[in-house]
């Protein structure tokens, strides 16, 4: 299996059947998926809209969900709460007050998957009550339901990141390796400018660039690229020491003098052959992205309120008077951001050991 | 939450402050025998205070960041303020708590019969740090450097008449009469005289007339000077300055301040103003002891100092409403010349969004569709109250209870737009004007700020409703004021202004007169634009233009009344402030007016029972 360049070529099944073998990183694949569908299905999922305030829920904590009611009728209800300081934004529940919850409910209108209009929500209390699962932020919106669209946010900058920076990544460190020569030398000099310059600074000021009427929306996008245009850099290295190996196999050499164009060989034999690593790469790339996202929102540089994600959610939080008085606000957006990058490291470990060619059958590094 | 729980988790958080800021240490309150090496001057001031202290002890106060100068003329920003107040000392002063003018270094002042001069009566014996006589030539040389125009001094605009007719300047007349009697002259009976007079800060002659004559004025007292080449006038002297972390002051031992047993003043060896830009950093010093007071805390920590104050043994004042304002105001600022694609004298936002703006309907609209108790009961836990004038509440004197704005009644706003003819034709939920543009614009607010930044969030939700689409612009504090004071490009802005000391409206000629700086939605109009804007300029001219009381109140009622119908300001809730000082000091008496707790700092002292812990 090996070929005198050194670099190893890993069947498919054989790859497979090792990364179905590895639970760890299993367990990591389902759990994104699932994440993935929430972020997906989130407007139906979430109770609320998105920015739907409720002026008289600042601070809200989470609602308990109760199961037998004083009437002794069974079933998931939540009870309706009132103010009791209201300078300390303390809410005691009623306990008559009871609020069964209900399925499919109408609610906030969204549009599913971006498409078809719907107001229907997976579950929801009767008006003007509210089921809060995740408690509400100082601006009284549902922390779930802020989750849920954060999580779209969150989950996807890392893909379309990825996406950004390794084709940016793949194709100089592509044309640099085979190419070589001048192309070589000024590519390669480019880049190491490129990663001289402090990451953190440059981010900062591409940001500070933004108009500041922006939508969200896109400046969302903006961030990405940002991140992207930054993240390349390191890859196009990497990428550009495998082609220089890859260049001197013999199959494309062969390839070279049956009189294949070079970028054809290019893209036909030698960046394939480097996708194996592409793709763990790109799998731990991926929580990279999520915390610069978390980091920029966290300065207040990211994602703007009033659109949700896990860093300006995060951001809400991070003074003395949350962690200690409300700590919902808190604890909701860390465990997503833990639990999803914990998952795509899991599955990315799991990746490289299926798909690492040094590794043999059996063995370990 | 249990009580108990809550209790473990603040342990908990304090447990990682503590581990967090374990590098920092904490000094000894030590307490040195002081020896009052040098005679006391002929005119001494006895301060009035609730009890006779003792020497010794500092007192730490957090700063939200590094002054930028310690030249009392040149600074205009509050960190600068708050230490170049206490180093240096001006003629006349004001007792914060009385909001009254009260001699300083002068002992004591004369008015002429025409009520255009007065003439102040320096101390005998007073002495700058260095042990230099002051006298009325240092006085002369403070107000010719504050008045040069050459300099961006501050306050030189309350030394000068401006005619309202010829629009030509005349500067105040300054004359040492001798070596300790100083006259001011002023064209007409001047109410802010004193005031103005009060903001000028007394500096050596001896030391900065070279860098004067040299042009180098404006760089000198920077934050290089050494402690010992800094000579200054009031009760403190530079003992140490780390830039971005610590200003430490030491007693002027030449100072005239005794007590009433006619013991020198201050009490306090130092007084250190500690460096925390963020205000999370600067409630974890005050809670892990490392600072002895801060003057700015948000409400939303109010609850947190509420629950410590017993266990960390100080006391949480509660002050009242803050003089701070906050509002927002919409951008009617023309182009001085031509600039990217807007020729001069055009409206920098655009000719649609500025037949918008510049309506006074539409303003007041706005107004009415801000749910203002909402913004109260949330990003300011219930500790504000409304406000609709620049004077708040906390000013006991000028706030007029009678002015009021337009407060929340959206289906007022709604009949106020439907009136001008602008209602969603399209179904969108947002409203278009009358030739179909939708109405769509930005606001800005600084970012770092996150009560300001709730009651953005809160406020574009309330918009929203009466079919206002606002995108918010969170912006950091410099790019703000690029925004708002050199380049004009925005739409509108939500921000506030601080209190001016002392609390009057003669002190904001920068925000009322159509010229000021800080007369946000038009600033620096070479002639009033409007017959509003003459209007305010007159009713300006006619408060600080006059000896009379009466006509003074009836002026500033004037123009708050006008600033409200033209919603020029669409004025938003005003903060009711509490702040945390040790127990252990004395003569504490915390206001709303800057310097809010160290205004006194002179009578602060270290209880001996209280600190021997």
């Amino acid at each position: 299996m090996s070929d005198p360049a050194g670099v190893r070529v890993v069947t498919g099944g054989r790859a497979w059947r090792a990364l179905a073998a590895n639970r760890v990183a299993m367990a990591g694949a389902a759990l994104l998926a699932l994440l993935y569908a929430l972020a997906l299905l989130a407007p139906f999922l979430a109770p609320y809209g998105e920015n739907d305030i409720d002026r008289a829920r600042f601070c809200h904590p989470p609602t308990t969900v109760h199961w037998r009611s004083v009437t002794g009728r069974f079933g998931p209800f939540v009870r309706a709460t009132r103010v009791a300081d209201p300078a300390a934004l303390r809410y005691v529940e009623v306990p008559a007050g009871e609020l069964p919850l209900r399925w499919f409910v109408r609610g906030a209108p969204y549009r599913l998957l971006g498409l078809v209009p719907c107001e229907r929500h997976l579950f929801g209390v009767a008006a003007p009550g509210r089921v809060l699962l995740l408690g509400a932020d100082p601006l009284g919106r549902c922390e779930l339901t802020r989750l849920l669209y954060g999580a779209q946010v969150s989950l996807t900058v890392g893909l379309v990141g990825i996406l950004i920076s390794f084709t940016l990544g793949m194709l100089f460190g592509g044309i640099a390796g085979y190419w070589g020569g001048i192309a070589d030398v000024l590519m390669m000099r480019g880049t190491e400018v490129l990663l001289s310059v402090p990451a953190l600074y440059l981010v900062l000021a591409l940001r500070g660039a933004f108009p500041v009427d922006m939508p969200s929306r896109r400046v969302y996008l903006g961030i990405v690229a940002i991140l992207a245009l930054v993240g390349w850099a390191g890859l196009a290295r990497v990428i550009r020491g495998m082609v220089l190996a890859i260049r001197g196999a013999d199959y494309v050499l062969a390839a070279e003098a049956l009189g294949m164009s070079r970028w054809r060989v290019l893209v036909r034999h030698i960046l394939p052959n480097t996708l194996s690593f592409v793709i763990v790469a790109a799998t731990v790339a991926v929580p990279g992205y999520i915390l610069g996202e978390v980091f920029l929102s966290f300065l207040g540089m990211g994602v703007q309120e009033p659109a949700a994600s896990w860093g300006n959610m995060l951001q809400q939080s991070r003074n003395l008077d949350v962690m200690v008085n409300y700590p919902w606000m808190l604890f909701a957006p860390a465990a997503a951001i833990f639990v999803t990058v914990l998952a795509f490291n899991f599955f990315g470990d799991g990746l490289r050991d299926a798909l690492d060619p040094r590794q043999g059958p059996g063995g370990n590094r | 939450m249990t009580r108990r729980k809550l209790e473990a988790t603040r342990a908990c958080v304090c447990v990682l402050l503590v581990m967090a800021l374990a590098g920092c240490g904490r000094a000894p309150v030590g307490r040195s025998a002081f020896v009052d090496h040098n005679p006391l001057p002929p005119d001494t001031m006895t301060a009035r205070m609730d009890e006779p202290g003792e020497h010794g002890g500092r007192f730490v106060v957090g700063a939200t960041s590094s002054p930028k100068t310690l030249n009392a003329l040149i600074a205009n920003e509050q960190n600068s303020n708050d230490v170049c107040n206490l180093l240096y000392d001006s003629l006349t002063g004001t007792d914060n708590t009385t909001q009254e003018d009260i001699p300083a270094l002068a002992k004591s002042w004369k008015w002429s019969s025409d009520g255009c001069t007065v003439t102040f009566q320096l101390r005998r014996g007073a002495r700058f740090s260095d042990g230099h006589p002051i006298t009325a030539e240092d006085v002369k040389f403070s107000f010719d450097v504050a008045t040069d125009d050459s300099l961006p001094t501050v306050g030189k605009d309350g030394l000068s008449y401006v005619d309202p007719a010829t629009g030509r300047h005349a500067k105040f007349r300054f004359e040492v009469l001798d070596s300790l009697r100083f006259s001011v002259t002023s064209p007409k009976p001047y109410a802010m005289m004193l005031s103005s007079v009060g903001a000028v800060r007394i500096l050596p002659k001896h030391v900065l007339e070279s860098a004067w004559k040299s042009g180098r004025f404006v760089s000198a007292y920077g934050i290089g000077t050494p402690p010992a080449q800094l000579v200054t006038s009031g009760a403190w002297r530079l003992s140490e300055f780390v830039t971005d972390q610590k200003v430490v002051l030491e007693r002027n031992p030449w100072w005239y301040g005794v007590d009433a047993r006619g013991r020198r003043l201050p009490y306090l060896d130092q007084v250190v103003f500690v460096i925390a830009r963020d205000q999370n950093v600067a409630a974890m010093k005050f809670h892990a002891g490392e600072l002895d007071g801060l003057d700015n805390v948000r409400p939303e920590d109010y609850r947190g100092y509420e629950q410590a104050r017993e266990r960390e043994q100080y006391t949480f004042y509660d002050i009242g409403p803050s003089l701070n304002t906050n509002f927002l105001w919409f951008n009617l600022n023309l182009a001085g010349s031509d600039t990217a694609g807007v020729r001069a004298g055009q409206p920098l936002v655009g000719p649609v969004k500025f037949a918008w703006f510049d309506n006074p309907v539409f303003r007041r609209a706005v107004s009415m569709a801000i749910d203002r108790d909402a913004l109260i009961r949330g990003p300011f836990r219930g500790y504000a109250i409304k406000n609709w004038q620049l004077l708040t509440r906390g000013s006991r004197v000028w706030n007029d209870t009678t002015v009021t704005g337009d407060d929340y009644d959206p289906a007022g706003a709604r009949r106020l737009l439907a009136g001008l003819g602008w209602r969603d034709r399209n179904g969108d939920g947002v409203i278009e004007d009358a030739k179909g543009n939708p109405v769509r614009f930005s606001m800005m607010t600084n970012a770092d700020n996150t009560v300001r930044m709730d009651m953005l969030t809160l406020i574009v939700d309330d918009l929203a409703k009466i079919g206002i689409r606002v995108t918010p612009a969170p912006l950091e504090m410099s790019a703000l004021l690029g925004h708002t004071r050199s380049d004009l490009r925005y739409d509108a802005c939500l921000l506030g202004l601080g209190s001016a000391s002392p609390a009057d409206p003669g002190m904001y000629p920068n925000v009322i007169k159509s010229s000021g700086l800080t007369h946000y939605w038009r600033s620096r109009q070479p002639v009033p634009s409007t017959p509003e804007e003459a209007r305010m300029d007159a009713l300006f001219e006619r408060n600080v233009y006059t000896a009379d009381l009466q006509v003074r109140h009836r002026t500033y009622h004037d123009i708050a009344a006008l600033m409200n119908q033209q919603a020029w300001f669409v004025w938003l809730p005003t903060q009711l402030m509490r702040l945390p000082v040790r127990a252990r000091f004395g003569n504490v008496h915390p206001t709303p007016i800057p310097n809010r707790i160290l205004w006194n700092a002179d009578r602060v002292f270290v209880r001996r029972t209280a600190g021997a812990n």
